[in-house]
C-alpha cells in the first residue's frame, strides 16, 4: 500500500515540487498550505510522514511540530523540516520539539528522496 | 490482537497475536505479555498472524524471556515466525541474542 | 532519477509574492515597530529565496539571499527598521523582478545596481565583513557532500551506536540508520541488549539497544557520519578505524604462554584445556563482562580475519608477470589450432571413423575451452587508461581556465590488450575536444544557468560481443547550423544541399573539418575527429555522436571484444567463401525469383512486413556466374539499419581466426581480414559497416552524375 506523505508550506511552488516528486517515487501526497491547515488535514487523514516548512502564517513549523507530538497518532510518525542554512537555532528548536530530521533549502528532488528513504525506509 | 487461552492438557499458556506489533501499541502488548506470563509456568507465543514489527517488539519479548527463565518458567515460540519478525530481527542484530547464558535461543532458525 | 519540473510555477508565485512585499514595505514604512509586517517580509524573500534556487534561478536566489539575512537581523531585533533599509529593500524588490523579467526573456538584469543594493544592505549590517565573503546558499545536508576521503583500500570501521532511549519519540526508527549503514559495504550488526531492564521495569515506548556495528567499507568515515546526521546531537556514537595487528598481537601472546608453561611441565595438558576455554566464558564466568561484549568482539575479530583472509587470496592471485608477445605468440598458436582443428573434423567427418570423430569432437571442446582461456588472459580492465585521462583533464581545463570534472565508470570493463593499446589516442583526442569546443568556459556556464563546474563523464559498458565507450560532456553541444554552414565552405556541401541533424554531426568526422572560431593548441586544428574515426574503425570499431544544442555531446565508440578471434557465419557465394560477424547477424531468409520479380528491379525484400534493402555480394565483388533458383539473405544491423547480404548459400556458425589482409587487393577496405578453413581454403571477412558505407556512396556519386 503506497505510504501517505503530507507536504505543508506557504509556498505554493515548493508544495508542488515537493508534491511532485513524491508521486514520482510512488507516495500520496497530501498537501497543506500553513501549520493550521497542516494539523487539521493530519487529524483528518493517516499519515506516514509529515514534510514541513518552518516560517508560515497562522501556524508555524515548529508549533505544528509541537502539536502533531501530543496527537498519539503521531507521536513516532517520521516530521521533516525544511530549514536554510541562516536558521541553526531554528534547527535546534525544531529538533526539541520533536522532528525526527531536517532538509537544508534549497534542495534537489534526490536530497528530498533520500531523506523520505532515511526516515521512512 | 491478543488472545490468551490455557492449554490445560499441556498445561501451557497460548498467547496468540496477530495484526502490528509496533511502538503505537507497544504498551498494550506488554500488558498482554505481562498478563500471561503471570497466569503460566510455560508461555508459548502464536505469532503466525503478525504482520508489522519493530525494535520495541524484540525489545519486550527478549525481556520477557529473560524475566521468565529467571523464574524459571519458559517462554517458546510456536509454528513459523513471520517474515516480518524473521527480518526485524536480523536487521537489529539480535539474532545471537538471548541473554544470559542460555542455550534455548529465543530466535530459531533465524541466522545471519 | 529526473524530475523535470516546469518553472512558471515559480516565476508566477514570485511576482504574486513581489507585490505582496511592495504592499508590506510600504505599511511598514508607516508602522516599522509591526514584528507580523517584518515577518512577512522575510517569509516572502525566504520563499523566493528557497524555490528560485530549486527551480534553478540561482542568481535570484543569491541576491534575494542577502535581502534576506538582512531583514533576518530585523526580525530579531538586531538592526532596525530604518528609511533606508525600507529604500534598499524596495530597490532590492525591484531588481528582483527585473532578474525574474530578464529570465523569461526580456532585458538583462543591471548587474551593478544589484550590487549596490547588495553593497547597500551589507552596510546596515552591524557586523560589516569587509565586502562580505561568499553568500551562494549553502550546500544541503545529507549525501550531497560526498565522502571526501573515499579510499580504494576497504577499512574496517567499528562503529558503537547507542542511541538515547527518547528517539523513538522523535519519529527515528534505529533500525533504518543500521539498513543504511548496510548499503555502504559489508556489514555486520551485533545488538547490545545490557541495558535492557527487567521486563516489570520495561517502558515499552523507550530504546534500551545499542549496538556494534562492523563495516567493511572503501567509504570514508563522512559517510558514516552523513548516515548520523539527524541523530548525532542525541545518540552516542563512536566511530573507529580498527587497527588489526593490535588485535592480532594480543591473541598469539596468549597462546604462546599455554604452550610455554606446557613445555616446562608447570601444567598438566587437562589443566591447559580447562584454562583455554575460550577467553569469552571465562571472562563472563568471572563476570567480568557481559555475553553481549563477547559476542560483539567475537565479531569484530571474525570481521578482520575476513579481510586478512581476502587480502591473502587477492595478494597470492595477482602475481604473475608475462611478457605481451609471449601471450601474442600463443594467441597465435591457438589460432592455428583452432584452424587445425576445423580441418580435424572435416578429415574425421570424410573418414566416417566413429572413434576417430569422438577424438574429434573431444579435441573441438579442448581448443574451444583453451581458446576462451587465452583469450581472457589477453583481456585487461580499462581502468588503468581511464585514470591516465583524470590527470589530462586536470591539467588541460586549467591550462584553458576551465574547471572540468571527470567522471568514469564502468573502468572494471573487460577488453583486448591490443583494442586498449589503440584506444588511447583516439580517446585523447575526444576528450581535449570536449575540453577545449564542448565544455564552456565557467562566466559562460554560469550566464547559462548551468553549474560552473563542467562535468565529462567517461564510461564503459559491455554490449553483446562490443564494448560501448562513452565521452560525454555537459557543454554548449553540437550547433547543427554552424555544422552545415562550416561544410559549405569547406566544400563538403552543396549550398543548396539539406541535411538532417544526425547528418550534420557526421561532418565533424570529415577530412579538414574544424568548428571552433579559434585554433588552440588544446585540440586540433581540424585534423581530429577524421584521424579517430580511422583508428577506431582499423579496430573494426564504430564511432558516432549525438548532442543536444546547449546540454552537451555523447560520442560513443562500439568496439569489438576482441582482434583475434570471432565467432562468424560462413556463407558461400559460386563456390567462394566468406564470413559475416555472427555479432551483427539478426536472421536468415529466402529469396526466390518470385520476390526478386515482386520489387521491380530495387533490391528490397519483404520481410513480415518490414522493407529491407540488400546488397548482392555477388555483383558487388564482381563474381559472376548465375545464382541458384533460391539464394539466401543474411539479415545484420549495421549501424541501427537492418539490411540484407545476398548470399547462394548459408553453410553454418565459423570459429574465426582473423588473418590480416595485404592492402593490395581490390575492395580491401570492404574485408577486416581474411581466415583458413578446415578444408585448407581461405574465407574472407566482410566489414559490414564499411561495404554498407561504400555501397551508400557509389550510389549517391551515380545519383548526382547522370
Amino acid at each position: 500500500m503506497a505510504k501517505t506523505i503530507m507536504t505543508v508550506d506557504d509556498s505554493s511552488s515548493v508544495r508542488q515540487m515537493v508534491g511532485m516528486t513524491l508521486k514520482g517515487a510512488g507516495f500520496t501526497v497530501v498537501e497543506a498550505v500553513d501549520g493550521a491547515d497542516g494539523l487539521a488535514k493530519a487529524k483528518a487523514s493517516t499519515l506516514d510522514m509529515i514534510i514541513t516548512d518552518l516560517n508560515m502564517p497562522n501556524m508555524d513549523g515548529i508549533a505544528l511540530i509541537t502539536a502533531l507530538r501530543t496527537l498519539p497518532a503521531y507521536k513516532f510518525t517520521p516530521i521533516v523540516m525544511l530549514t536554510t542554512e541562516s536558521q541553526a537555532t531554528r534547527k535546534q528548536e525544531g529538533k526539541t520539539a520533536g522532528a525526527t530530521g531536517w532538509i537544508v533549502k534549497p534542495f534537489k528532488p534526490e536530497q528530498l528522496l533520500e531523506v523520505v528513504k532515511k526516515v521512512l525506509g | 490482537m491478543f488472545h490468551f487461552s490455557m492449554d490445560t492438557a499441556r498445561s501451557v499458556g497460548v498467547l496468540s497475536l496477530s495484526g502490528d506489533l509496533t511502538i503505537r501499541n507497544a504498551a498494550e502488548f506488554k500488558e498482554a505479555m505481562a498478563n500471561a506470563m503471570d497466569q503460566s509456568k510455560q508461555l508459548e507465543l502464536n505469532l503466525s498472524e503478525v504482520e508489522r514489527v519493530d525494535l520495541t517488539t524484540i525489545q519486550i519479548l527478549c525481556a520477557a524471556h529473560r524475566s521468565l527463565l529467571k523464574k524459571g518458567k519458559t517462554l517458546s515460540i510456536s509454528g513459523n515466525l513471520p517474515s516480518a519478525l524473521r527480518e526485524t530481527v536480523q536487521q537489529a542484530g539480535f539474532v545471537q541474542c538471548g541473554g544470559e547464558k542460555e542455550t534455548s535461543g529465543l530466535w530459531k532458525g533465524v541466522t545471519n | 532519477m529526473n524530475v523535470e519540473i516546469d518553472t512558471s510555477a515559480f516565476t508566477e508565485e514570485a511576482y504574486e509574492l513581489l507585490s505582496e512585499l511592495e504592499d508590506s514595505l510600504l505599511e511598514l514604512e508607516a508602522s516599522p515597530q509591526d514584528q507580523e509586517l517584518i515577518s512577512r517580509v522575510f517569509r516572502a524573500m525566504h520563499t523566493i529565496k528557497g524555490s528560485g534556487a530549486m527551480f534553478g534561478f540561482d542568481a535570484v536566489a543569491e541576491f534575494t539571499h542577502e535581502v534576506e539575512t538582512v531583514f533576518d537581523m530585523a526580525r530579531n531585533g538586531t538592526i532596525p527598521v530604518t528609511k533606508p533599509l525600507i529604500d534598499l529593500t524596495l530597490a532590492a524588490r525591484d531588481q528582483i523582478r527585473a532578474m525574474l523579467d530578464a529570465a523569461a526573456g526580456g532585458e538583462p538584469a543591471d548587474q551593478a545596481n544589484a550590487n549596490r543594493i547588495i553593497a547597500g544592505l551589507r552596510g546596515l549590517s552591524p557586523e560589516k565583513k569587509g565586502g562580505g565573503g561568499s553568500t551562494a546558499p549553502a550546500a544541503p545536508s545529507g549525501k550531497a557532500q560526498a565522502p571526501s576521503q573515499a579510499a580504494n583500500e576497504p577499512h574496517i570501521f567499528r562503529i558503537r551506536f547507542a542511541p538515547n532511549p527518547e528517539i523513538f519519540a522523535t519519529g527515528t526508527n534505529p533500525l533504518l540508520l543500521l539498513n543504511e549503514l548496510r548499503e555502504l559495504g559489508e556489514c555486520r550488526v551485533v545488538a547490545n541488549t545490557e541495558k535492557l531492564p527487567d521486563f516489570e521495569e520495561l517502558d515499552p515506548e523507550q530504546c534500551y539497544t545499542g549496538w556494534e556495528i562492523f563495516l567493511t567499507t572503501e567509504l570514508g568515515e563522512n559517510a558514516i557520519h552523513d548516515v548520523f546526521i539527524f541523530v548525532e546531537d542525541e545518540c552516542d556514537i563512536n566511530i573507529r578505524l580498527l587497527d588489526r595487528d593490535q588485535v592480532m598481537r594480543d591473541q598469539e601472546t596468549t597462546k604462546k604462554l599455554g604452550q610455554i608453561l606446557l613445555e616446562r611441565g608447570d601444567i598438566n595438558p587437562n589443566e591447559l584445556e580447562k584454562a583455554l576455554m575460550p577467553l569469552g566464558d571465562r571472562l563472563v564466568q568471572a563476570g567480568a563482562v557481559t555475553p553481549d561484549k563477547v559476542r560483539a568482539a567475537l565479531t569484530e575479530q571474525q570481521v578482520i580475519q575476513e579481510k586478512q583472509d581476502k587480502k591473502k587470496t587477492a595478494e597470492t592471485a595477482t602475481s604473475v608477470r608475462v611478457p605481451s608477445d609471449k601471450l601474442d605468440s600463443l594467441v597465435d598458436l591457438v589460432g592455428e589450432l583452432v584452424t587445425m582443428q576445423a580441418r580435424l573434423n572435416q578429415t574425421a567427418g570424410t573418414i566416417g571413423d566413429h572413434t576417430l570423430q569422438l577424438i574429434a569432437e573431444e579435441v573441438e571442446r579442448l581448443t574451444a575451452e583453451l581458446r576462451d582461456n587465452t583469450m581472457s588472459i589477453r583481456m585487461l580492465t580499462i581502468d588503468t587508461t581511464f585514470n591516465k585521462f583524470k590527470r589530462l583533464v586536470r591539467d588541460l581545463s586549467t591550462e584553458l581556465g576551465k574547471e572540468i570534472e571527470l567522471i568514469t565508470s564502468g573502468g572494471e570493463t573487460e577488453l583486448d590488450k591490443t583494442v586498449i593499446d589503440q584506444l588511447n589516442d583516439p580517446l585523447v583526442h575526444i576528450i581535449r575536444n570536449s575540453i577545449d569546443h564542448g565544455v564552456e568556459a565557467p562566466d559562460v556556464r554560469r550566464a547559462c544557468g548551468k553549474n560552473p563546474v563542467g562535468k565529462i563523464t567517461l564510461s564503459a559498458i559491455h554490449s553483446g560481443a562490443s564494448v560501448l565507450i562513452r565521452v560525454t560532456d555537459d557543454g554548449a553541444g553540437l550547433d547543427a547550423q554552424r555544422l552545415r554552414a562550416k561544410g559549405i565552405e569547406k566544400g563538403l556541401l552543396s549550398p543548396d544541399e539539406e541535411i538532417s541533424e544526425k547528418e550534420a554531426f557526421q561532418l565533424i568526422f570529415a577530412a579538414g573539418f574544424s568548428t571552433a572560431a579559434k585554433i588552440t593548441n588544446v585540440s586540433g586544428r581540424g585534423v581530429g575527429m577524421d584521424v579517430v574515426r580511422r583508428s577506431i574503425e582499423g579496430l573494426r570499431g564504430s564511432i558516432d555522436v549525438t548532442s543536444t544544442l546547449g546540454k552537451g555531446t555523447t560520442i560513443t565508440l562500439k568496439l569489438p571484444l576482441t582482434l583475434a578471434i570471432i565467432e562468424g557465419l560462413l556463407v558461400m557465394v559460386e563456390g567462394e567463401y566468406f564470413v559475416l560477424p555472427l555479432a551483427a547477424v539478426e536472421e536468415c531468409v529466402e529469396l526466390s525469383r518470385d520476390d526478386v520479380d515482386k520489387a521491380h528491379g530495387r533490391h528490397v525484400i519483404n520481410v513480415r512486413g518490414e522493407i529491407i534493402p540488400y546488397i548482392r555480394i555477388r555483383s558487388r565483388f564482381e563474381i559472376g556466374g548465375t545464382p541458384p533458383d533460391i539464394e539466401q539473405i543474411v539479415i545484420s544491423e549495421v549501424d541501427e539499419k537492418r539490411i540484407g547480404f545476398v548470399v547462394d548459400k548459408v553453410v553454418g556458425q565459423h570459429q574465426t581466426v582473423i588473418k590480416t589482409l595485404g592492402k593490395n587487393f581490390q575492395h580491401s577496405e570492404e574485408f577486416s581480414g581474411a581466415t583458413i578453413l578446415g578444408n585448407g581454403g581461405v574465407a574472407l571477412i566482410l566489414d559490414l559497416n564499411k561495404m554498407v558505407r561504400y555501397v551508400e556512396e557509389e550510389e549517391i556519386r551515380e545519383l548526382d552524375s547522370p
